[in-house]
């Protein structure tokens, strides 16, 4: 159960979030522009937010930018535009992650619950000294990567493309944050290093259908699944 | 259409280059070769064939080669045609302008040629961005009645989840409202088709426009809630000769569209007025940000609307359509409290007074 603020000018999107989360256990708070949809992050603190982007007042891109700027809360973005400029901006602007309307109550619920744990992950401090995620097990330390235990020769690079998607694991990065996080702020542009750098590590992890190495074309990568420390069990979705 | 009158133009302009020219050069003409002169009488040419065309460049040719021999060739002021060694000059002159002014004119309509296909390419650029407007418009107004509809039917066939029969007919009634939203949605997109093709033929009938007000905003629950709509509508109205179906959704549209741009509990005010004696006025009042005067025609334009405004656009454009047909008008001013007011005209026929004259409504049907 988690206390989830919805901000949505639209009426039926409010009832309909509303109805659909209180039904699977949920506390559900809801604001319909963008002041109020603040004030409510600040005032009532929720476990999570799911913010339209095309508010009456603010651009909702804007306002998850704004948020954080002091607040960590996961941010989902429910939005009936798909298209790649506004998702790269929502992620770039600190969203945990983006759903396109229209959408099954349960989807909205898994995603809400990895935004969740990814961000308590960050918030739990220091970077883990190991990582699983699938069928991986990352140790930072020594830098080595065991694929079902057995080991998997990567290049520095690789090393640090790969270990990067896994500490954002179920978390779309976008192209931007993968580039200035792994080869620097100089290269934020230069794409077709993800698009070979991807193709290699998908190859050496043996992952032909992509299922493990998401591509959101125009987007970014992310690592499937969800990241669980040492001794961690692996739980069902 | 126009290329006689540039064709003029060029002419007059190599005229004037070539006047000035002269006259500038006669007093030191003495001391300059044929072959200066013949150089410097390139410009004319070259200025009549760019500005007016080939026709242009040759009459400024002709020009030239007569100033050319006449002014500058020895002996002045007589044409040398006499002396075939004096001609020699001007004839070549004639020869290599013709063929400068053919390739001026023709680089200049190949420049021509350019910037149109370059206009073609900006206007087929405006057709493809009104299409990408209409269809993210048209699906972000898709999408959300969808959402709505898939939270709630996913909701309901969880195995997992169990609900109240309360809970089951909150959701059940979310759906059919969402519903009747993208058939309005829907009934709305097919109306613009209609208007698009001409095909729109209003259906005219007396009614009273109490009915027809009553009905739209009957229709706009929940979308708008009712208490939010005053209607200020006198009790002795004469009857309007209108397509009910038509105008109803004018007030909806009007009415929607105040409740979409106002404050959420402002007051939503639907009045009407005898303008004149064959005219009722109606109004829709709101509190919201009002209209800014440089906004006021395009408000009425297809699938404008502002930023953040969760509508497709349509609404007022096709109640003006919709009103146009009817042969009536709308428009938008100030409201008294500082948000839009929207008016539109609708015929009466049947002034009040004769119909009192009358035993009731069967006079005037």
């Amino acid at each position: 159960m988690a206390r989830i603020l919805v901000v949505d000018d639209d009426g039926a999107m409010l009832r309909g979030v509303r109805m659909g989360l209180e039904a699977l256990g949920h506390i559900v708070l809801s604001a319909a522009t963008a002041a109020d949809g603040l004030a409510a992050t600040a005032l009532q603190a929720p476990d999570a937010v799911l913010l339209d982007l095309g508010l009456p007042d603010l651009d909702g891109v804007e306002v998850c930018r704004r948020l954080r700027a002091w607040s960590s809360v996961p941010v989902v973005v429910l939005s009936a535009d798909g298209t790649e400029e506004r998702k790269v901006a929502a992620f770039d602007a600190g969203a945990d992650d983006y759903m396109t309307k229209p959408f099954g109550m349960r989807e909205l619920d898994a995603r809400i619950r990895v935004a969740e744990r990814h961000r308590q992950a960050a918030a739990a401090g220091e970077e883990p000294a190991r990582i699983a995620v699938g069928p991986l097990d990352i140790d930072m330390v020594h830098h080595e990567v065991r694929n079902d235990g057995e080991l998997v020769d990567l290049t520095a690079t690789e090393f640090a493309f790969l270990s990067f998607l896994a500490r954002h694991a179920g978390k779309m990065c976008t192209h931007r944050m993968i580039l200035e996080h792994v080869w620097g702020d100089r290269y934020a542009n230069e794409v077709g290093y993800l698009r070979a750098y991807a193709y290699r590590l998908r190859r050496k992890l043996g992952d032909q259908a992509n299922r493990l190495l998401v591509t959101d074309p125009g987007v970014g990568y992310k690592l499937e699944g969800s990241a669980r420390g040492p001794g961690e069990v692996a739980s069902g979705p | 259409m126009d290329s006689s009158k540039r064709s003029l133009a060029g002419i007059a302009l190599a005229g004037c280059v070539l006047a000035v020219l002269t006259v500038a050069m006669i007093p030191v003409r003495a001391e300059l070769s044929t072959a200066t002169d013949g150089l410097v009488l390139v410009i004319p040419v070259v200025v009549g064939a760019v500005a007016g065309g080939f026709f242009s460049g040759v009459v400024s040719v002709v020009a030239g080669f007569l100033v050319y021999d006449l002014v500058f060739t020895p002996p002045y002021y007589t044409p040398s045609v006499s002396s075939a060694e004096n001609l020699v000059a001007p004839a070549v002159y004639l020869v290599v302008m013709l063929l400068v002014a053919r390739v001026f004119a023709g680089m200049d309509a190949a420049r021509r040629e350019a910037r149109a296909q370059k206009d073609d390419i900006r206007k087929l650029e405006e057709v493809d961005h009104v299409a990408t407007r209409l269809i993210s418009a048209v699906s972000h107004d898709l999408r959300t009645p969808l959402a709505a509809i898939k939270m709630c039917a996913s909701t309901l066939r969880d195995p997992e989840v169990e609900l109240t029969s309360e809970r089951q007919r909150e959701f059940a009634e979310l759906i059919d409202e969402q519903a009747d939203r993208l058939t309005r949605l829907v009934t709305n997109l097919l109306n613009v088709g209609r208007i698009r093709a001409g095909a729109l033929e209003p259906r005219r009938e007396l009614v009273s426009l109490h009915d027809v007000v009553e009905e739209a905003v009957a229709a706009l629950v929940p979308t708008v809630e009712p208490h939010r709509v005053t209607l200020s509508l006198p009790n002795a109205l004469p009857l309007v000769d209108v397509d009910r179906l038509l105008i109803g959704q004018v007030v909806f549209n009007l009415v929607e569209n105040a409740a979409r741009h106002a404050p959420r509990s402002s007051p939503i005010v639907v009045s009407a007025r005898e303008a004149s004696l064959h005219t009722i006025e109606v109004s829709v009042v709101d509190g919201g940000p009002g209209v800014a005067d440089s906004e006021r025609a395009a408000v009425f334009g297809m699938f404008n609307r502002r930023d953040g405004d969760g509508g497709a656009g349509l609404g007022l454009s096709i109640a003006k359509a919709f009103l146009e047909a009817h042969g009536e008008r709308i428009w938008v001013e100030d409201g008294p409290d500082g948000g839009a007011k929207f008016s539109f005209t609708l015929p009466a026929p049947v002034p009040l007074e004769y119909e009192r004259l009358g035993d009731g409504t069967n006079t005037c049907r």
